[in-house]
């Protein structure tokens, strides 16, 4: 037998498409995982959304140290949020990587390929969660302040409000490939038969 | 290149599991050499060994001593990717439970290797359909696994698995989940395979539907080679 080993030619847009099918097909339990995400990331949003108009508002007294620790714990719920949702979305899909590797999937492909639908999810959920916890942190604190009032503190910093969406963005997507990363590493490095065993 | 005569040569296969405090041992020590083109039926009761010793010529598991050599090439001196390279074009795998991808269509579950071996878009749409027909599905590519029927399932699972023209194809219990007739269809299917392309088939099983149609028959006892027979042998057997 000659080994010649052509490296798998195997496209970004295949992985794309792979990973886009997953998605749909698991469109409920993505959309559970998504929402994780969501939460995760719009906690911290709109922490830091309040935080920013608080601290305009209250610019002679300044930030208060509960806000610190309100933001502070917003990122520990962000963290657990989401490595939970991304950790259990590769656990229940061992098997699956089982499948993969047995047509041939080297584990790089597989790791790939779970990374890319990671990734899709994380963008989306950091996209929606950064919005939507911006318009939060803007409510919550509407029985304290007037809405003109407030609009105005946002628009003197839209800079920073972009920051946060990116921030929001970032967070998500560092933290959902991570979280994939890690289970779908030790799960593509079993043999084949031991992840098609595998039962959770 | 030479003329290979043995497509699988198994030396003193040993595989022992640990279940808590027991250790089974599932294989120990098991030995036989099978012929390109050859049909295979491995049989023997359940907890005999029979899937271990299916992983084990698969490459899908490690074994703890012993040889286990493809087209002559002693897998366990392969590394990742070229026992990767090894089940993508050489073992063409068929299982009892069909393990198909459930958020793929017919067609795609059958491309999905072809991809992995980067075969072009057009080349894999064209494969995929003459397998399709092969298989007698047809009418069935743009179906995902969860509206076919088990017999369709194992049949694009078949299909699945000659993708890329492996030299082997190996199928553990592959009636085992389907019933009478549509396993007589299934076995009918990997006996043309066999007769037509000259895919050597071994298949573990315990569907005695199998012994007719196999060149030979490895009956495994408790881990071991129990006996090998040759078809002929059993039929005059039965009549004994």
């Amino acid at each position: 037998m000659d080994l010649n080993l052509p490296e798998p030619d195997f496209s970004f847009f295949e992985m794309l498409y792979l990973s886009f099918s997953n998605i749909r097909r698991r469109f409920l339990r993505s959309l559970i995982t998504a929402l994780g995400i969501i939460l995760g990331i719009a906690f911290m949003a709109a922490l830091l959304t309040s935080s920013l108009i608080l601290g305009a508002m209250q610019a002679e007294s300044g930030v208060e140290a509960y806000q610190f620790w309100l933001v502070g714990i917003s990122l520990v719920v962000c963290f657990g949020g989401i490595t939970n949702s991304m950790l259990m979305a590769v656990n229940e899909r061992v098997k699956e990587i089982g499948v993969y590797k047995c047509i041939g999937g080297l584990d790089s492909h597989i790791v790939r390929l779970f990374i890319v639908e990671a990734l899709l999810l994380g963008i989306l959920g950091g996209g929606i969660g950064g919005v939507l916890g911006i318009i939060f942190g803007f409510i919550i604190n509407l029985n304290r302040f007037s809405f003109d009032e407030m609009s105005v503190v946002l628009q003197n910093n839209s800079i920073i409000l972009i920051a946060l969406l990116l921030l929001s963005l970032l967070i998500s997507m560092v933290l959902t490939a991570l979280a994939t990363y890690i289970p779908a590493r030790r799960a593509a490095n079993l043999s084949p038969a031991e992840a098609l065993r595998y039962e959770n | 290149m030479s003329l290979v005569e043995h497509v699988v040569e198994i030396e003193d296969v040993h595989k022992t599991f640990i279940m808590g405090k027991i250790k089974v041992y599932a294989l120990q020590g098991v030995s036989f050499k099978i012929k390109r083109e050859e049909y295979i039926s491995i049989m023997g009761p359940s907890g005999s060994g029979k899937s271990t010793l299916f992983n084990a010529i698969g490459g899908l598991d490690v074994i703890d001593s012993g040889e286990i050599y493809i087209d002559q090439v002693d897998i366990a001196e392969l590394d990742a990717t070229e026992l990767a390279w090894l089940r993508n074009r050489k073992i063409g795998y068929i299982f009892q439970t069909f393990n198909l991808l459930l958020a793929f269509t017919a067609q795609e579950n059958i491309e999905i290797p072809m991809v992995f071996a980067g075969v072009s878009r057009e080349e894999r749409r064209k494969r995929s359909k003459e397998l399709l027909k092969i298989v007698g599905l047809s009418d069935r590519a743009r179906n995902k696994p969860g509206q076919l029927s088990g017999g369709q399932q194992q049949r694009v699972a078949i299909a699945r698995a000659l993708a890329n023209d492996p030299a082997i194809v190996l199928a553990d219990e592959p009636t085992a989940n389907l019933d009478l007739e549509t396993g007589l269809d299934i076995i009918e299917l990997l006996r043309n395979l066999n007769k037509e392309k000259g895919t050597t088939i071994i298949t573990a099983t315990h569907d005695l539907k199998m012994i007719s149609i196999s060149d030979r028959i490895i009956w495994i006892r408790d881990g071991l080679v129990d006996r090998i027979e040759d078809r002929a042998d059993v039929e005059i057997g039965t009549v004994d």
